[in-house]
């Protein structure tokens, strides 16, 4: 098969500049949605990940594997736990066990004028042990809350949702005031984005008798072990996964969520898809007595088509081009929050690639309506257009 | 001096053999069915640590009966009606007992586990072995390891029967 | 298998086309035979049947019914992938408004129908170098369409056309859109083809004058030949 020379699909390019902006542009645009929503859903996928570790067992009620927050287990599972198992890693002679609880509260600073609006964020009763099985978390400035205090610490992302907010401020959650004591971080993870305080008090606030979960770190133990453990305590009625299984799977359960970004990236870009396919369209159109005589000279519909669908792709993939530093320049690390914590758009390979494969499927299918147009007219109609 | 080596270079070379991989050894499972057994639910109320039972039991309890990775899951009193018994269920986990309520799954399940000679959970799936399966029946023979007024109570099995799946009720 | 000694031979050569609901036979059972190494000129008014005749001999429209043989070849059962690389080998058209892709140099643009031959870059160059020494514009060889004359264009059209060194050239219209002068030139070239390098020529013309430069002017009228002439044109 002899193809027409791939100069001939890159000059083409340059002969309407208006033509090949207004197709840049499009596909610029759809493909910095198709690189921002695959950001999105990557960035929660690793702050899920980078959320849960491998080592550590994630305990809670059985029923609830999909959402901590609904989790209840009885106050005595750590302690049960921390006595049956063995091997586990231990701190300061204790086994590095955390009983914890979840909850998403509306938190808005004391004054604010409307803290009914406030927005929900989580809430995590903690106990020193915490720090045992989070060491991702690291404090930044001040202290951490002292037991039976109205004190609070918070994530960076979290003083963001509170607009306002900062170390030494006091934030109004469930009505009663709490001091920022403390700011911790925990980049790349959910907990960035968390109030924290001490269990008891969160206890009391929430009016609750039982915990949300039970965090071990497993040292030498297996999940397995921790596995048979609530298998066997029937009166606890929990289940234990490790904590990163708890995370993946999460990130299962909003892949639906992820689809619709997706899906709703796609939609809002659908007119810069017309509007390029439209542009592409008119540029092989107003060819169509050239591409007639191409075929007079002996060049096969094949490979008119094929420099046709290069020139549109290489425009395409211009645009995809465009969009991949504009997501690396202005949406790399963008926050997100929502009720469970916050992440960051993740502009990593996987998101430039979709980028640059939305350009390339663009380019592909923006050049079917023009090849159609071009290639179906008989041969001495062409020649006379 | 070359031979020597060479038989140096070959033990270096080679690969360490391999450890066997932990298993429920075949002597557990029996062909004859013990007699005399008791339910599971008659177990938990009427025995102690250390004692010697024999009862009869249907694999189920929870979505997920058997441990990953350990020779332990979930045993249900017959007399409760499992999903697949009740005419007109189409429960995906049949043998998951969601339609008894949690006091009643309290009071007539328990756990069964295969341990090694120094009384250890074997690492291993039970899961597929010698016909053990969800909604599979089975009598166990064995000594009990733990039980307790909360309704907790696991049973170390020594012997189990398996009923063949064809004749299974 | 065409049993003639002619080149070009039509038997009941037919060609209908449909618009709407209306049949339009622009050909209508021509028979004609054209002799290898001739100069034909196919005249006739607006309608007759001259272009349609062009493009069937050229192969970018299909036989209605009858039969046109070129050479060996039944053009009338080849289908039209094989009419396209027919076309590569066989016949170089020129058209009235030259057709010359803007984007490409009078040396890209003559060198294209060599693309679809299978030879070296270097053998691709001497025989676009020879085309173009031939229509005089060696000196034009990188300009672009846009800053070559009309005549100049048209030349690089012939070029184009010659340079696969095709046993056929089909010209429609070629001097229609020239100056006196230009149009001379391009006729003076096609009959030198004719003369020295014993191309085949068939020119649709509506130019006496362009006509008297074939040796046989065939008179088409509603689709049928009325008459063919001996023209001025020299062997």
């Amino acid at each position: 098969m002899k193809l027409l020379p791939f100069d001939y699909a890159i000059r083409n390019l340059g002969r309407s500049p208006k033509r090949l902006l207004l197709v840049i542009g499009g596909s610029a645009l759809v493909c910095t949605l198709v690189l921002g929503s695959v950001a999105f859903s990557r960035g929660m996928e690793t702050a899920m990940t980078a959320s849960g570790l491998a080592t550590n067992a994630f305990v809670v009620g059985s029923g609830s594997e999909e959402s901590v927050e609904r989790s209840e287990i009885p106050p005595s599972t750590g302690s049960i736990l921390a006595a049956s198992v063995d091997g586990l890693a231990m701190l300061a002679g204790q086994p590095a066990v955390s009983s914890e609880i979840h909850t998403a509260m509306p938190v808005s600073l004391v004054d604010a004028v409307s803290a009914e609006d406030a927005p929900p964020v989580l809430v995590r009763g903690f106990e020193p042990m915490a720090f045992a099985v989070h060491p991702q978390v690291r404090l930044r400035e001040g202290r951490w809350p002292a037991r039976g205090s109205d004190e609070v610490a918070a994530g960076p992302e979290a003083l963001a949702k509170v607009p306002g907010s900062a170390l030494g401020s006091h934030v109004a959650i469930a009505g009663v005031p709490f001091e920022i004591v403390g700011v911790f971080e925990a980049p790349g993870t959910v907990m960035h984005g968390e109030f924290w305080m001490r269990l008891d008090r969160l206890a009391q606030l929430t009016q609750r008798t039982t915990y949300s979960c039970v965090i071990a770190a497993l040292g030498t133990a297996e999940i397995g072990d921790v596995d048979a453990f609530t298998s066997s305590r029937l009166d606890l009625e929990s289940i234990a996964m490790t904590e990163h299984a708890y995370f993946a799977q999460l990130a299962e359960f909003f892949a639906p969520i992820r689809l619709l970004v997706l899906v709703t990236a796609i939609l809002i870009s659908s007119g810069g898809v017309l509007g390029g396919v439209n542009a592409m369209y008119a540029a092989f159109a107003s060819r169509v007595r050239e591409v007639g005589t191409l075929q007079a000279l002996g060049f096969s519909r094949f490979a008119i088509a094929a420099s046709l669908i290069v020139e549109s792709t290489v425009a395409c993939v211009s645009g995809s081009l465009v969009a991949c530093v504009i997501g690396l320049a202005l949406l790399d690390g963008v926050a997100i929050r929502f009720s469970m914590g916050s992440f960051g758009l993740a502009v990593d390979p996987s998101s430039l690639l979709a980028a640059l494969l939305a350009g390339v499927l663009l380019g592909l299918l923006g050049a079917i309506p023009a090849i159609v147009r071009c290639l179906t007219l008989p041969i001495p109609s062409a020649l006379r257009s | 001096m070359l031979t020597a080596f060479l038989f140096a270079l070959t033990l270096a070379l080679s690969e360490p053999p391999a450890a066997t991989p932990p298993s429920i050894p075949a002597a557990v499972f029996i062909e004859a069915m013990p007699k005399d057994a008791k339910s599971a639910s008659w177990v938990k109320k009427n025995t102690k640590q250390g004692d010697t039972v024999v009862f009869e039991a249907k694999i189920g309890g929870r979505a997920e009966p058997f441990v990953k990775n350990r020779a332990s899951f979930m045993v249900a009193d017959r007399a409760l009606k499992s999903c697949d018994e009740i005419e007109g269920d189409t429960c995906g986990k049949p043998w998951d007992y969601c339609c008894e309520s949690a006091e009643s799954k309290k009071a007539n399940m328990l756990m069964v586990q295969i341990v090694d000679a120094s009384g250890k959970l074997l690492k291993c799936d039970a899961n597929g072995v010698h016909g053990l399966a969800p909604l599979a029946v089975i009598v166990v023979e064995g000594v009990v390891a733990s039980v307790d007024d909360k309704g907790n109570c696991t049973v170390d099995a020594k012997k189990i029967w398996v009923k063949p799946a064809a004749k299974k009720s | 298998m065409n049993d003639g000694n002619a080149f070009i031979r039509c038997s009941k050569l037919t060609k209908v086309y449909h618009k709407g609901d209306q049949e339009i036979v622009p050909l209508r059972d021509l028979d004609l035979e054209i002799e290898r190494g001739s100069f034909v000129s196919l005249m006739g008014p607006s309608g007759s049947g001259k272009t349609t005749l062009l493009n069937l001999i050229a192969g970018i429209d299909s036989v209605t019914s009858g039969s046109l043989w070129i050479g060996d070849n039944n053009l009338a059962a080849m289908s039209r992938n094989q009419l396209a690389a027919w076309r590569a080998h066989e016949v170089g058209i020129i058209f009235q408004s030259y057709n010359l892709v803007p984007v490409l140099t009078a040396y890209e643009n003559v060198e294209l129908p060599l693309l679809l031959h299978s030879m070296t870059r270097r053998e691709r160059a001497q025989r676009v170098e020879a085309a173009l020494a031939t229509v005089l514009l060696s000196d034009r060889a990188d300009h672009f369409p846009r800053q070559l004359s009309g005549g100049q264009e048209q030349r690089v059209a012939i070029a184009r056309a010659i340079v696969a060194e095709p046993p056929l050239l089909l010209a429609d219209e070629p001097t229609g859109d020239l100056d006196r002068e230009s149009a001379t030139m391009v006729l003076d070239l096609l009959s030198e083809l004719n003369r020295v390098h014993g191309r085949t020529i068939v020119m649709v013309t509506h130019d006496p004058a362009a006509a008297h430069r074939a040796q046989i002017a065939l008179h088409l009228d509603k689709g049928q030949l009325l008459r063919a002439t001996s023209a001025g044109g020299a062997h």
